[in-house]
């Protein structure tokens, strides 16, 4: 069984944390790759390993492989990031035996020709330990192929945030949802779009990406429906402050893809998203891996995870996550940045005072929220809606 | 014109009802368990006060943690706007206000006109809330009114160092049972969480004049000790805890005339 | 209540350690100053004449000075949440309030060098700080040594960065590194370790000359003078008084009748205080893993791969089931009763991993293991009452 003849929805399926996976070398092995997202359930099992401070992205996903939700993998991958992260990888090698894990030790420096040549030799090295487990090599060949599928999705996922960005959200409470077609629009929409690049086979979501983005409305049974169900309409708050002509423009950093909470909170505050730093948001997709039959594959596979803006746990000393983010501001003309940081997470709690500061002296506006295993939905959205009146009043000269 | 604001929080829910840029009557009630039948309460209550019925009203503007709850609300503002607006009403000159409730408490940066520049919040833990006075009162079996005064009746301060109202009471009964003064455990319970209230208002700037807001505003002790933190002198109004209803009343005056 | 006997020679080396501070201060006016973390190869800075400070001892000493507090409050008012590690909060606030801070603060650096082989956080401190500074700042990238032997393609990259910090250092000052005084500093650096690991083996004596808490007052210089002469003078002074010690059968706790092992940092503002419950019912706390974490030997014939080797596999950094046996050698070694285990809030590479330690250690050692919820540094998470309560309990099992 190859690559290639596998069907896409048959293939085993390989899970992963951390946005340095090089999925297209799992992929090309004969897997789909999909993100473990945290839930708010927790079964009780990671706390007997891990301490009360730890973070739920990584609790979580031991949660649920303790308590056998995760059986259906065939393989687990976690790249070297945080310190959370490492001690995870040692928990999960002695604590889930029968998910073999990989750990793909991604440098923490992006810079120069040390880590680079590091970085490769760890590529080569990681495709020798997955085809140990498959018992079948991964080519070149299979490793181009899944290149090209894999920068089939990027541009799609561009298109979703470049529409994203320009379409004005639902507009504050829309209790009661259209019964087919006319895309919401908003948060919640979109970031459940991405998601769902991280939880199907790329063949079959690029597919579905195109149509959805070629139809002028989507369906909203489609595959693709938000993962919360909507407000109820006997439940639906009057509208917060009459918003202002324009609704507030914001953006948001952290690692909180799967906090689908808190897209719901910013919809209904009236503000709209326009692009993210999240780790697995726009800077995932912002960056192609050179095709180019003669060369390299893993080099260029390489050469992409040195290219991405840096999340807090990896360091270019040029390529600064302050400078892409004011920049975004600006392309944007962001009114504001919300900070979803996941408590107890260290990289993502000392990159928001230094991305807080760099917004200070340029005058921008910004909030923290920060979001636990079962974050409060009253707390969020006091705060978010709190900070879109802030910023929605009208300037003072 | 008549406009109304009703702050429903997690203890106590206040209204206050403005007519012609005048404040007419406020009322402050516990909320109980029902909001929804507290803030129709409350809202009577201060209706009764005066000669205007609740059709006369022409906007309501809910606040408060239970804010989606105030059946008839127009509007729903967030606590934060709301008690910038209202401190302002009560100290024109305000630049910062804290604001300690039940069970959260904030800083507000506050602007010309009683805008909001910039807020901290802390809803998560119960050190720096009322909630942290309510627990050693009980533990020390004190009537919560008289806490402030006893505190500020101490010569010296015990230590109470932890963060945690839970393992902060276990450091109380610790200071009993070695029997330090109870006005110096007191006075060292007021420090925490004057201390943990002012590490938090520390994100904001803190410029005069300072507006103290919320049910702990009228504890005379967390008042004086907040003042040494911050280097700050505190103006506690008289009407402190209804500055949220207030506020609401005037965003929804606002909001008619606009 | 017994007399606890001290060691002559703690004084001697915390007044070594007053004066480095003293020192740095003034000698930074005429050399270049490093801040530089606490497993990064200083053996190239000290070559290259370069003076060194960390941060991190730092913190202990906000910590044991109960400054911490205050200026970790100073940090969070600027926006770092309460959560993260309590050195780089006290460290940050020293920053952002010298005046509140032990010696009026650190004097200011030229250079920052972080090496992440103890954590990640550092990485993030040190990023703060060249933008508090504005100073250059070059980070050693040292990878998780995910199993032992480490694979080479781990030890070449931490080697070819090696090559390359002695570049930058060469760049962004006007010194050079001569391998002949590197030689020297390497030796130095090999002697003291050697040193070090011969005043730890004291523990295996029954009684045991020395306590946890006196090595945790005596590990300054190893951390912070390693390749210096200071250093060497530091510990044969010590070996020589624990030679005394055992010569004339004196045990660091009087009575010793229980011997235990402490794993993790300690708790810098309980230093002795902490251990008094146990000194009192005759424990002797005889190994930890903490100062085991300098015994990594280096290699001067082959200095950058040497350097690359140590520096890897310092116990922090490398996989579980290495430090296991680590962990279980030592309580061997050292005829441990007992394991106590600080689950430090600020340390999350010595925590996150202790639930599994602690199960191991009971499965395969027969051995009672506590643990206790505190932080290294930040003295408003330390629980007096729950503690008290879980030692008096644990030393009744014993």
């Amino acid at each position: 069984m190859t690559p290639e003849t596998t069907h896409p929805e048959a293939r085993p399926l390989l899970g992963f944390l951390t946005a340095y996976v090089p999925e297209e070398l799992f992929h090309a092995a004969g897997f789909t790759p999909v993100f473990i997202f945290h839930t708010p359930r927790d079964h009780g099992h990671a706390r007997a390993h891990l301490p009360g401070f730890t973070c739920w992205v990584a609790g979580s996903a031991l949660d649920q492989a303790l308590a056998g939700e995760l059986d259906g993998l065939a393989g687990m991958a976690l790249a070297q990031t945080c310190d959370t992260i490492q001690g995870l990888t040692d928990l999960w090698r002695r604590n889930v035996p029968h998910i073999p894990l990989f750990h793909f030790g991604m440098p923490l420096r992006l810079d120069g020709p040390a880590a680079r040549a590091y970085l490769l030799a760890e590529l080569r090295s990681l495709r020798e330990r997955v085809q140990a487990l498959t018992g079948h090599p991964i080519t070149d060949d299979a490793l181009r192929h899944s290149i090209a599928l894999y920068n089939h999705t990027r541009p799609l996922v561009r298109r979703l945030y470049a529409r994203a960005s320009v379409l004005p959200p639902s507009g504050g409470n829309t209790s009661v949802l259209p019964p087919s077609g006319g895309d919401r629009g908003g948060a919640p929409d979109l970031y459940a779009l991405i998601r769902s690049a991280f939880q199907k086979p790329k063949e079959t979501y690029n597919q579905a990406l195109e149509h959805h983005l070629q139809s002028a409305t989507s369906n909203l049974h489609s595959p693709f429906s938000p993962l919360l169900p909507p407000p109820s309409p006997l439940h639906s708050p009057p509208s917060p402050l009459l918003p202002p002509p324009s609704p507030p423009h914001l953006l948001l950093s952290g690692p909180a893809l799967a906090d689908s909470i808190l897209f719901d909170i910013l919809a209904q505050s009236g503000a709209h998203v326009v692009g993210d730093l999240l780790d697995l948001g726009e800077r995932y997709f912002a960056v192609d891996v050179l095709e180019d039959d003669a060369g390299d594959p893993l080099a260029a596979l390489a050469d992409r995870l040195l290219a991405l803006v840096p999340t807090p746990t990896k360091h270019h000393p040029q390529r600064t996550r302050a400078a892409h983010l004011l920049s975004l501001v600006q392309e944007r003309r962001a009114d504001g940045v919300v900070f979803a940081r996941q408590k107890f997470c260290e990289p993502h709690g000392f990159d928001y005072v230094q991305l807080a500061h760099a917004l200070d002296r340029a005058g921008v506006p910004h909030l923290l929220v920060e979001l636990e295993q079962a974050s409060q939905a009253g707390q969020l959205r006091t705060r978010v809606e709190a900070f879109v009146e802030m910023i929605s009043q009208p300037h003072v000269p | 014109m008549v406009t109304a604001g009703v702050d429903v929080g997690a203890i106590t829910a206040k209204a206050a009802i403005f007519s012609d840029g005048e404040l007419r009557a406020t009322a402050l009630i516990f909320a109980g368990y029902d909001r929804e039948v507290a803030a129709r309460q409350v809202l009577d209550q201060a209706l009764a006060q005066t000669q205007l019925h609740r059709a006369q009203i022409s906007c309501l503007v809910a606040t408060g943690y239970g804010r989606v709850q105030v059946p008839g609300a127009d509007r729903t503002v967030t606590e934060i706007t709301c008690h910038a607006r209202g401190a302002h009403f009560l100290c024109p000159e305000v630049h910062t206000v804290i604001d300690i409730g039940g069970q959260d408490s904030k800083g507000i940066a506050v602007g010309a006109g009683g805008r909001v520049l910039d807020f901290v919040m802390n809803d998560k833990c119960a050190a720096g809330t009322g909630r942290f006075l309510e627990v050693m009162a009980r533990a020390l079996e004190v009537d919560l009114a008289d806490f402030g005064a006893l505190a500020l009746s101490a010569p010296r301060r015990a230590t109470i160092s932890s963060t945690c109202t839970v393992f902060a009471e276990s450091e109380v009964i610790t200071h009993l049972a070695v029997g330090t003064p109870r006005p110096e455990i007191i006075a060292g319970i007021h420090e925490a969480i004057a201390a943990r209230v002012a590490t938090m208002v520390g994100r904001i700037p803190v410029q005069d004049t300072v507006v103290l807001t919320g049910g702990v505003a009228r504890n005379a002790g967390v008042a004086r000790m907040l003042e040494e933190k911050l280097d700050h002198t505190i103006f506690v109004p008289a009407q402190a805890q209804l500055a949220g209803a207030i506020g609401a009343a005037l965003i929804a005056q606002q909001q008619r005339e606009t | 209540m017994s007399e606890y006997p001290r060691l002559q020679s703690l004084k001697r080396i915390n007044g070594v350690m007053t004066r480095y501070y003293v020192a740095r201060k003034a000698l930074a006016r005429f050399k270049p100053l490093a801040y530089v973390t606490s497993g990064a190869p200083v053996e190239i800075m000290a070559a290259m004449g370069i003076l060194t400070l960390y941060p991190e001892n730092y913190g202990a000493l906000c910590g044991a000075r109960k400054s911490a507090t205050g200026l970790c409050q100073a940090a969070e008012a600027t926006g770092y949440p309460a959560d993260l590690c309590a050195y780089a909060r006290s460290h940050i606030g020293s920053v952002l309030q010298p005046g509140d801070a032990p010696l009026k603060g650190m004097p200011r650096p030229d250079l920052l060098v972080c090496c992440n082989n103890i954590c990640g956080t550092v990485f993030k401190w040190y990023q703060a700080l060249a933008e508090l500074y504005d100073v250059p700042l070059f980070v050693l990238d040292v990878p998780f040594q995910r199993v032992t032997p480490a694979e080479p393609n781990i030890i070449a990259y931490v080697a070819d960065q090696l090559r390359e910090l002695v570049t930058w250092l060469e760049a962004h000052t006007d010194r050079r590194l001569k391998p002949g005084r590197f030689q020297a500093v390497l030796s130095r650096s090999a002697e003291a370790i050697g040193l070090w690991q011969e005043v730890l083996a004291f523990g295996q004596h029954r009684p045991s000359p020395i306590n946890a808490p006196d090595l945790f007052a005596a590990m300054a210089p190893i951390v912070a003078l390693r390749g210096t002469r200071r250093a060497l003078n530091c510990y044969r002074g010590l070996k020589a008084e624990l030679e005394q010690r055992v010569a004339q059968d004196i045990g660091a706790v009087p009575g010793e009748r229980i011997r235990l092992l402490w794993d993790n940092i300690a708790i810098w503002y309980r230093l002795y205080r902490f251990f008094r419950p146990f000194m009192d019912a005759g424990a002797c706390f005889v190994a930890d893993t903490y100062t085991n974490a300098w015994t990594v030997e280096l290699a001067p014939q082959e200095p950058f791969v040497g350097l690359a080797r140590a520096y890897t596999g310092v116990f922090i950094n490398v996989d579980l089931p290495m430090r296991l046996r680590t962990i279980a050698d030592l309580a061997r070694r050292f005829q441990v009763d007992g394991i106590v285990m600080h689950a430090n809030r600020s340390c999350k590479p010595f925590s996150i991993t202790q639930s599994d330690v602690r199960d191991a250690l009971r499965d395969e050692l027969g051995l009672p293991v506590l643990i206790l919820e505190a932080d290294m540094c930040d003295e408003r998470l330390y629980n007096e009452g729950a503690v008290r309560e879980r030692v008096a309990a644990f030393l009744e099992m014993l």
